[in-house]
Order: structure tokens, then C-alpha cells, then sequence
């Protein structure tokens, strides 16, 4: 069964906007490239530098809980450190996020955003060698799995439902094409190849309501899980894999189950 | 919860303020005071062709004795204002509910007051307050496709001596440089009040995504969240501590508890995982999630997404 990769998006600050990769070292038994490595965590989140431990999705600002994050176009750039934030093309965020003074100012900004002061001013996190992936709650392994959506899958659910919904709204590193809709979740413990690089199909992504929130609007206006529920029988669109063995990734290369 | 009080009024006035925008004046018949109101406030009607509208007033909150409204002509529409238009006149009784208000005027430094063509209603109320007031610095932006659709230009005039109007018509000049985003930048304290057609309410609400929400007050008489599920308030005990806990109707009992510094377990926030489900000791649930059996929901719930048709239950929560 052969596909090809169409996007390849990491995600640098936990959520914040999609950035787009056109090459990525995959490494084995690790996750796309400086991917959900910078986040705002609430003030209550036991976050300190460091921490071992995972931190569920719902301690960080995310897009779960706030669709307002939707509408700020961000942009990370790893080699500057500088996070840059627009709304509607304007720009009303800049600063390095190396330095301590421009860290403030991005955690005011939130602060102001979500009315979150004194006391409940949100802290920057950084992940150091951990990510801030919202399944690393549940293992090592899983923290650093890597998540892909099978677009004939979503055309799958946009020709039951009737409704256009944007692949964005799932927020995964590699989006493909080519396999039959929704044979990924039949596939789990699958090895299978992109590129160079091997894979392994871990686990089946179950919904949350982060899926409800349209990336053009920042309105919550199609409830995802629940029509997967309804239509399904279950909410999972999308997989995890782990990597297996290392090789430079991009879009265009062919995805494939051998002998499937 | 309290139910509001409805009024038979009589319509004392009405006239045509553009083609299309008809004013109506409802007072008691009797010469009674009619319940207070604050700017912005809105009242709920059932029209003669039996929907039931709101429609915000227009007058100034001091006045006591009648209530003013103005209903544009929606040929598109379900028949609401038509029906209104074309059957109510001066004598006409109407079945009129008291006033509701979820666009208050709060102190700040400085108003920014948007209307878009009808949407003019509860700004003008609450413009004539600000400028009764002596209010120092608010400023008044009004939209409308062309001159002649513009309702209360006048009176919006005269309230904004202080040369604090913007008025902008898109069809006289499209090529007009008119962008929202020269009045709409970052938060400095300013409070906007903005009323108008979908498009517009769309383009405030991504030019203030960034903007605390306790400085945007709009008035949006779709009431359907954005998952098409409408809601009604009520109370939830806690069965460990017996304390009440009121949900009012545009939030979930979730989010209500986080709003105590409560932590409830919870994952998706649709109703489908199952994660935040607690034991059901009593009341009458309104079940709205897609994870639970009909012999689970004798026992549990979800508190994500269900709410209750009891004033109150109590949950294991």
C-alpha cells in the first residue's frame, strides 16, 4: 500500500500556529524536530525547569480550552529564539524568547489575553529534553511519537457529514495521501516506511475538542469527536508512530505498508 | 431560576426612520411606570406572526414610561419582522417581557461603540448615556451600506458633540480606505460595545482575539452555541462537600468548577472520551454526551457536555 506525503508541521510553541517543514531528520525514538518544545503553562501546572514528570494538556494554554489561540498567527524562529505574533496581519508580539525581559512581555501578553493576572500569570515552559506533547501523559515512548492524518480518511468524514473541515484542525506533523480511508487505525503495530526512514504504528489519536475550533475563524463551529462518534462508533482520526530508524523526511515521498 | 415577568403594552407610536427600519413606542396602557432598565438592554416579544424577537431599546434607560425599539424589515427572514412592520400599529397590544441586559455599560476609560446598520439600537442607548454622563472619552463608529439606510443619524449626531463620530457608508465609497483595524488595535482598557450584522460581529471578534474578554460586550440574538445546543441554567451539588454550585446557561459545569479552583479529571471536552464521568446521585440529567449506555446513564454522567432539566443534581464530583 504506497502513499505520499503531502505537509510535513511542527508545532514549536504548544498551541500556537502550524509552521511548515519541507525536510526533517526523523531520529529514532524521536519526535518531529523542535515540536511543542515551548509552552505557556497555567500557573497551577507544577511546571518547573527540568521536571521529569509529563504535564497533561490541560495545565498549558491550548487550544482545547482556549479557540481564541487559533486566531493569532504565530511564527518561531529556532535560530533567533524570536517568537513573532499577528493578529489579522498585524503584528502585536515580538520578542526572544532567550531573553528574560521579552519572555515577560510574551507571558503579559497571554496574561492580558486570558485575564490571567497576579498570581495566575501563566509561566513559560520549556521542554529541555522533554516535549509537551498532549499524549505524553501516557509514556516516553508516546511522547515522542510522532502524529499523522491520513487525508483520505477526512474526506472520508467531510463526504459523510457534508461539512469542508480543515485538515489543520487535527494539528499533526505528517499529513499523506493515497491509502484507503481510515485503514490506518486497522494497521496499529504495523512497521511501514517514509522515505528512508522506518516507522511503527503505535496508537490510534483519539479527539478532543481542540478538533471543534475552525483555524480560519477561531470559532468553535463543527463538533468533531462527537460526529466521529456518531458516524464511527469511536472519536480516533489520525495515528501516532513511533520512529524506528533515522532518514530525512519530505513532502513527497512515498509512505508505505509493505505487503498490505 | 426567575422567570421574567411579562407586560401587555400598547404601541403609542411607531414611524418610519429609514425604508426599511420601522421605530415602534410601547407604554401601559394604564400611564403605569414600566420596569427600569440600563443601556443596552434588550426586551423579548412574541411578534404577530407568533416568533418570538428581541430587539434592543433605543431610548435612554431614564426614562421610565415607554420603550423604543427599532425593527428592520428582514424580507429573508422567518416573518418576525414583517410581521411586526405590517401589523402593528398605534393601539396595538403587545405581550412584552422585561427588559434583559447583557451588554451593561462598566466603568473604563474609554468606550468604543460599533454599530452596524440596526445594530445601532442599544448603542444609541447607550451613547445618550455616556453623553448624559459627561463621559470624557468614548467614540462612536456607525456602518451602514448608504446614507439613506442610516437610522437616528441625528440623533447620533447630537449626542457626539465632541466631534467623537465616525460614520462610514460602504456602498457610497468602495473605494473609501475604511479599515476596523484603525480603531481596533490593542488592549489598553478601552471597552467596546458593538452590535451588528454577522459579518461585522465576525471581524471585531478576529481584530480582539488578543483582547480580554471582560472588555468586549456585544449583543448577539443567534443564543445557539456554537455546537447548535441550547442551555438553561442550573445548579449542581457536590456531593462531598454539599455545596451548590449555580451553571448558568453559557457555561459548562467544567468550566464552573475550574472557575472554584476545582480540578475535575477531564480529556476531550465533547462527550466522547469518558474520562471526567462521575457518579449521578440525584436530579433529573439532560444527557448529552455520546460515551455513555442507557444503563450508564442511570448511574453516571458526563459532566463536559450534559447538564440537568432538574433546578438542581447532585453529582459525585
Amino acid at each position: 500500500m504506497r502513499g505520499k506525503i503531502e505537509q510535513l508541521y511542527h508545532y514549536p510553541v504548544k498551541g500556537l500556529s502550524a509552521q511548515i517543514l519541507n525536510y526533517v531528520p526523523l531520529e529514532a525514538g524521536r519526535g518531529f524536530p523542535f515540536d511543542r518544545v515551548l509552552g505557556f503553562a497555567r500557573h497551577d501546572s507544577g511546571f518547573f525547569p527540568g521536571i521529569a514528570s509529563p504535564i497533561p494538556k490541560d495545565r498549558f494554554l491550548v487550544l482545547l480550552k482556549e479557540e481564541r489561540l487559533a486566531g493569532l498567527t504565530s511564527h518561531f524562529d529556532q535560530s533567533t529564539a524570536i517568537l513573532t505574533i499577528k493578529v489579522q496581519g498585524r503584528r502585536v508580539y515580538e520578542g526572544k524568547l532567550s531573553a528574560p525581559a521579552d519572555v515577560e512581555s510574551a507571558v503579559s501578553f497571554f496574561s492580558t489575553m486570558f485575564e490571567l493576572h497576579g498570581k495566575e500569570r501563566p509561566i513559560f515552559a520549556e521542554a529541555g529534553e522533554r516535549r509537551f506533547t498532549d499524549a505524553a501523559v501516557v509514556s516516553t515512548k508516546l511522547m515522542n511519537a510522532v502524529s499523522l492524518i491520513n487525508l483520505a480518511s477526512l474526506r472520508e468524514l467531510e463526504g459523510r457529514t457534508g461539512l469542508s473541515i480543515d485538515g489543520l484542525r487535527f494539528r499533526a506533523n505528517i499529513y499523506f495521501d493515497g491509502w484507503p480511508a481510515f485503514r490506518e487505525l486497522d494497521l496499529i503495530d504495523s512497521e511501514f516506511t517514509i522515505g528512508g526512514a522506518r516507522l511503527k504504528l503505535i496508537l490510534r489519536t483519539r479527539r478532543c475538542a481542540a478538533t471543534e475550533v475552525n483555524p480560519a475563524t477561531a470559532r468553535r463551529d463543527i463538533p468533531v469527536p462527537r460526529l466521529l462518534m456518531e458516524h464511527y462508533g469511536h472519536s480516533d482520526l489520525g495515528v501516532y508512530a513511533e520512529v524506528l530508524s533515522p532518514g530525512i523526511i519530505s513532502p513527497g515521498d512515498t509512505i508505505e505498508i509493505a505487503g498490505d | 431560576m426567575p422567570v421574567k415577568q411579562s407586560l401587555e403594552l400598547v404601541v403609542s407610536a411607531r414611524r418610519m426612520l429609514t425604508e426599511e427600519i420601522c421605530e415602534f413606542e410601547f407604554r401601559d396602557p394604564t400611564g403605569s411606570a414600566l420596569p427600569a432598565f440600563e443601556a443596552g438592554s434588550h426586551i423579548t416579544l412574541e411578534t404577530p406572526g407568533g416568533a418570538v424577537r428581541s430587539y434592543s431599546l433605543t431610548n435612554d434607560e431614564i426614562e421610565r414610561s415607554r420603550y423604543v425599539i427599532a425593527v428592520k424589515l428582514d424580507p429573508a427572514g422567518k416573518g418576525g419582522s414583517s410581521s411586526m412592520h405590517r401589523d402593528l400599529q398605534v393601539g396595538s397590544m403587545m405581550r412584552v417581557f422585561e427588559p434583559s441586559n447583557k451588554m451593561n455599560v462598566v466603568e473604563a476609560p474609554r468606550y468604543l461603540l460599533i454599530a452596524g446598520g440596526v445594530g445601532i439600537t442599544p448603542i444609541l442607548s447607550i451613547s445618550r448615556k455616556l453623553t448624559r454622563e459627561g463621559h470624557p472619552d468614548f467614540h462612536v463608529l456607525y456602518l451602514t451600506r448608504s446614507a439613506d439606510q442610516m437610522a437616528y443619524a441625528d440623533e447620533i449626531v447630537s449626542n457626539c458633540t465632541h466631534g467623537n463620530v465616525t460614520i462610514h457608508h460602504s456602498v457610497e465609497s468602495p473605494d473609501g480606505r475604511f479599515d476596523l483595524a484603525d480603531f481596533i488595535k490593542d488592549p489598553d482598557g478601552t471597552n467596546i460595545y458593538y452590535c451588528g450584522p454577522k459579518a461585522l460581529m465576525n471581524a471585531i471578534y478576529a481584530l480582539t482575539i488578543h483582547w480580554p474578554r471582560s472588555t468586549l460586550h456585544f449583543e448577539d440574538f443567534d443564543g445557539v452555541s456554537s455546537t447548535g445546543i441550547s442551555a438553561q441554567p442550573f445548579n449542581v451539588r457536590q456531593l462531598s462537600s454539599d455545596r451548590l454550585f449555580e451553571i448558568p446557561s453559557d457555561k459548562t459545569i467544567l468550566e464552573v468548577f475550574r472557575g472554584h479552583g476545582i480540578q475535575p479529571k477531564s480529556s476531550c471536552e465533547t462527550g466522547t472520551c469518558g474520562t471526567c464521568r462521575v457518579a449521578l446521585v440525584s436530579g433529573d440529567p439532560d444527557h448529552r454526551d455520546l460515551v455513555l449506555s442507557e444503563s450508564e446513564r442511570q448511574l453516571f454522567f458526563i459532566p463536559c457536555v450534559s447538564r440537568a432539566t432538574s433546578d438542581e443534581i447532585t453529582l459525585d464530583i
